[in-house]
């Protein structure tokens, strides 16, 4: 009985000594021997370190209407040796990604180590990817750059690249204080993938949220009129410009034909095209819209006066050259005001060749024309300005009725700003604050005096009245001032002026004694019914002109 | 030789502040006290790493919903302002039957300088007066100051309606003179005269308000800065193509405006 007890005690010693040498042996097996590559899995499968996308900053107009937001989204990848079954998991997953199952199917079934599937996915729709629990399908954090307002303003705006960095407009000038900072995140997961330690190595810095001094409702109604002035006159391209004379702050920036994001061209070149922002980078010869510069010039060094008449015929010879007006008409008594009205080029001629070239390039120059206006945004044209030493015999004949010389359609609308507030040439911007903090409006710098500037002021209301080139534009009660624009565009094929190709154009302001708002519409070679200035782009001025006015509060004078 | 001094340094470790537990130190080791001690501390220990994986745990999910709020956040933004464009209640008030009104049609109230402040320490008088008198009799002292208040603003009806003719006549005409700027009304025939003036002109809605108002500093030139005609109005406001052929000249013509 005893020795049989003794045999139970010793079998069962035995075992616990062969378990704990089993044990010491899997210990010694894990802890020493293997302890290097569970480790390091261990590190894999429990510890991530995750890029913290840093939020784009948000963009919106002067009343805080959201134009460009970002939002949490992933970007969906596979690892495609890892998936098992690729055409199960093409599709599952084509519906959901909305791409093509063949497409899924071939990028799955390629024996390479990394595939994107689907960039920028919103987050809830890479949540459902990622509850599929596919193996070899992941998903990386990033933002998504949302416009909710689509197009509107695109050109302005900009548009960005996959990789999140700004490819025009805003979005390229002001990258660097809208993209912000990412982070990086260290997150402890257990066995069913919880995080149960997150650490913040460190912090993502969100980008700035910038304010511009547009206002979405003129921004949105400029484009309205330029399309239907697309729809009327088919033109090339056509830009709209309403800005605030008295600051400088464009209220409105809009070209047409509008930037379609979700659909851009095939062509690269048709895509480029389609992102210039006309306002700043399309370069045209401005007509009869630089007589202004001819017209103040003059009144300011004092070789005219708003009285002073001439004796204009309908055609004059420059050099070798004959220059006509418009229309034909015999030659009469015209003043200064008379000749801005009726738009006569050859009453301008004349009045240029009492300044002379020297005197006629300075004014032109302290307008600003040949050089960046100063505004804040991207790919900015400076125009072409001669210099007097390049002038040929007939230069002084074209010049100062707006042949010859190149400017953008901000260089006009600056130019026009001086007339309006009286004398002062202010750098347009359109950035208002950054994160709130207002940014200081550039200085601006006087060019002719408050007087020439209100001398001007009367003879462009001229224009709008009957007689002038724009009589059958106004706003009920509104007093209105401006000049309309007929240029010719040189013919690449002749090198020639051509008979067939011109930019019609008008700037105006209003009220006309107080000006508190500025609008300039240039349409780019309308193909149809008219191309002049005074048909198509006057009526388009006065349409939004006769929104933003009331909108703004602007009452008659 | 000497000794080396230990039993001293013992003694000194035996009254050392550092060893004032000892004697409990002792007692506890001699008793079962600190099982429960150890116990406490070890259920101490593992507590506190639960709890800080409970933390963790917590944080993780915080994580997760701040992600998640974002999301819900920018979507709602982003549909707020969707919803918000002007484009969108524009189509929906032109579904109910609205129209945007011209800009003429819109009347913009001016401060008539003087005048209006008047009338306003005119009115807080009345109620000062009214608040400290009773109310039977406030209500009678107010009736005098109300017909007065309604004589001045018949006064400016009747001086609105006797300009309004003038300034529809003209607009009808087709001239109307660049408006008086309300300032030089008022300098040149009063406050009164200045409200007046511009009542008429806002009431009147004609482009442009009394011609025979001394006309405005700069204004040189008769005629220039007519207000065009309604008729002018409707066509330009409709951006009609026009059929106008391009212009017939010579390579070397400029179009001009």
């Amino acid at each position: 009985m005893a020795l049989a007890a003794q045999n139970r005690i010793g079998v069962l010693f035995a075992t616990f000594v062969t378990l704990f040498v089993l044990a010491a042996g899997r210990t010694l097996y894990l802890g020493v021997l293997h302890a290097g590559a569970l480790r390091k899995a261990a590190h894999t499968q429990q510890i991530t370190e995750e890029t913290v996308p840093a939020q784009r900053g948000t963009i919106t107009d002067r009343n805080g209407v959201i134009l460009a937001t970002s939002e949490p989204a992933q970007e969906i990848s596979a690892t495609p040796y890892l998936v098992t079954n690729p055409l199960r998991a093409a599709q599952q997953l084509a519906p959901l990604l909305g791409r093509p199952q063949s497409q899924l199917l071939t990028e799955l079934s390629q024996r390479s180590g990394f595939v994107y599937l689907a960039r920028q996915v919103p987050a809830a729709q890479a949540q459902a990817v990622l509850a599929l629990g596919i193996a070899g399908i992941q998903g990386t954090p990033t933002e998504r750059r949302v416009y909710p307002r689509g197009a509107l303003a695109g050109q302005l705006l900009g548009v960005l690249g996959t990789e999140g960095g700004g490819l025009s407009g805003l979005e390229l000038s002001e990258n660097s204080i809208l993209r912000g900072h990412a982070g990086e995140r260290r997150v402890v997961s257990d066995a069913r993938g919880q995080a149960i330690s997150v650490e913040d190595v460190h912090r993502e810095q969100s980008g700035a949220q910038l304010t511009l001094t547009l206002d979405a409702n003129i921004q949105q109604r400029s484009e309205a009129v330029l399309a239907a002035v697309g729809r009327v006159f088919h033109p090339k391209d056509a830009t709209a410009i309403v800005m605030n004379p008295d600051t400088g702050a464009v209220l409105s920036m809009a070209s047409w034909p509008a930037l379609d994001r979700a659909h851009p061209p095939a062509s690269s070149e048709a895509y480029e095209q389609e992102l210039e922002n006309r306002a700043v980078g399309f370069d045209y010869e401005p007509g009869s819209t630089f007589k202004i510069v001819t017209v103040s010039g003059a009144l300011e060094s004092g070789v005219i006066t708003p009285s002073s008449t001439f004796s204009v015929p309908d055609q004059i010879q420059v050099a070798n050259r004959t220059i006509h007006d418009a229309e034909e008409h015999p030659e009469e008594e015209m003043t200064a005001g008379d000749i801005l009205a009726q738009s006569s080029n050859v009453g301008a001629i004349k009045i240029a060749s009492l300044l002379g070239p020297e005197h006629f390039n300075e004014w032109v120059r302290r307008y600003g024309f040949g050089s960046p206006t100063g505004i804040d945004l991207p790919s900015q044209e400076s125009g072409v300005v001669l210099k007097p030493s390049e002038y040929s015999g007939s230069s002084m004949g074209n010049l100062p009725i707006g042949q010859g010389e190149m400017v953008t359609p901000i260089q006009m609308a600056a130019a026009y700003s001086v007339i309006a507030d009286g004398g002062i040439l202010r750098p347009p911007h359109v950035v208002q604050a950054i994160d709130g903090r207002a940014q200081p409006a550039p200085r601006g710098r006087r060019i002719i005096s408050a007087q020439t500037a209100a001398e001007v002021r009367q003879m462009l209301r001229g224009v709008l009245a009957p007689g002038g080139t724009a009589s059958e534009v106004s706003i009920p009660g509104y007093q209105l001032a401006g000049k309309t624009g007929t240029a010719s565009k040189i013919d690449p094929q002749t090198g020639e002026y051509s008979e067939t190709a011109y930019v019609a154009s008008f700037i105006g302001f209003a009220p006309a004694n107080d000006p508190k708002l500025l609008c300039a519409v240039i349409v780019d070679e309308p193909q149809t019914g008219s191309i002049y200035g005074g048909t198509v782009a006057a009526p388009a001025f006065g349409q939004i002109m006769g929104f933003a006015l009331p909108y703004l509060g602007i009452g008659p004078e | 030789m000497r000794a080396p001094a230990r039993p001293r340094a013992h003694a000194r470790a035996h009254t050392s502040p550092t060893n004032i537990p000892h004697r409990l130190l002792d007692r506890l080791i001699r008793g079962r006290a600190w099982i429960g001690i150890i116990a406490f501390a070890l259920i101490g220990i593992v507590a506190m790493q639960l709890w800080i994986v409970k933390l963790g745990y917590g944080i993780g999910r915080a994580v997760e919903h701040e992600g998640l709020l974002r999301r819900e956040n920018s979507a709602l933004s982003i549909a707020n302002d969707q919803l918000s464009s002007g484009e969108r209640v524009e189509r929906l008030a032109a579904a109910k039957g609205m129209v945007e009104a011209a800009p003429g049609a819109l009347h913009f109230d001016a401060v008539r300088p003087g005048l209006d402040a008047r009338l306003a320490a005119a009115a807080l008088a009345r109620d000062a007066q009214a608040g400290s008198s009773g109310g039977s009799t406030a209500s009678s002292s107010q009736a005098p100051a109300s017909s007065s208040e309604a004589g001045s603003s018949s006064t400016e009806s009747a001086t609105t309606s006797s300009e309004a003719p003038a300034a529809s006549g003209e607009s009808a005409a087709s001239s109307g003179e660049s408006a008086a700027p309300s300032g030089e009304s008022a300098a040149s025939s009063g406050e009164s005269a200045a409200s007046s003036t511009e009542v008429a002109a806002s009431s009147a809605e004609s482009a442009t308000s009394s011609g025979e108002a001394s006309a405005p500093s700069g204004d040189s030139t008769a005629g220039e800065g007519t207000a065009p005609s309604t008729e002018a109005t409707a066509s330009a406001g409709a951006a009609a193509p026009s059929t106008a052929a391009p212009p017939v000249g010579s390579s070397e013509a400029s179009p001009g405006g």
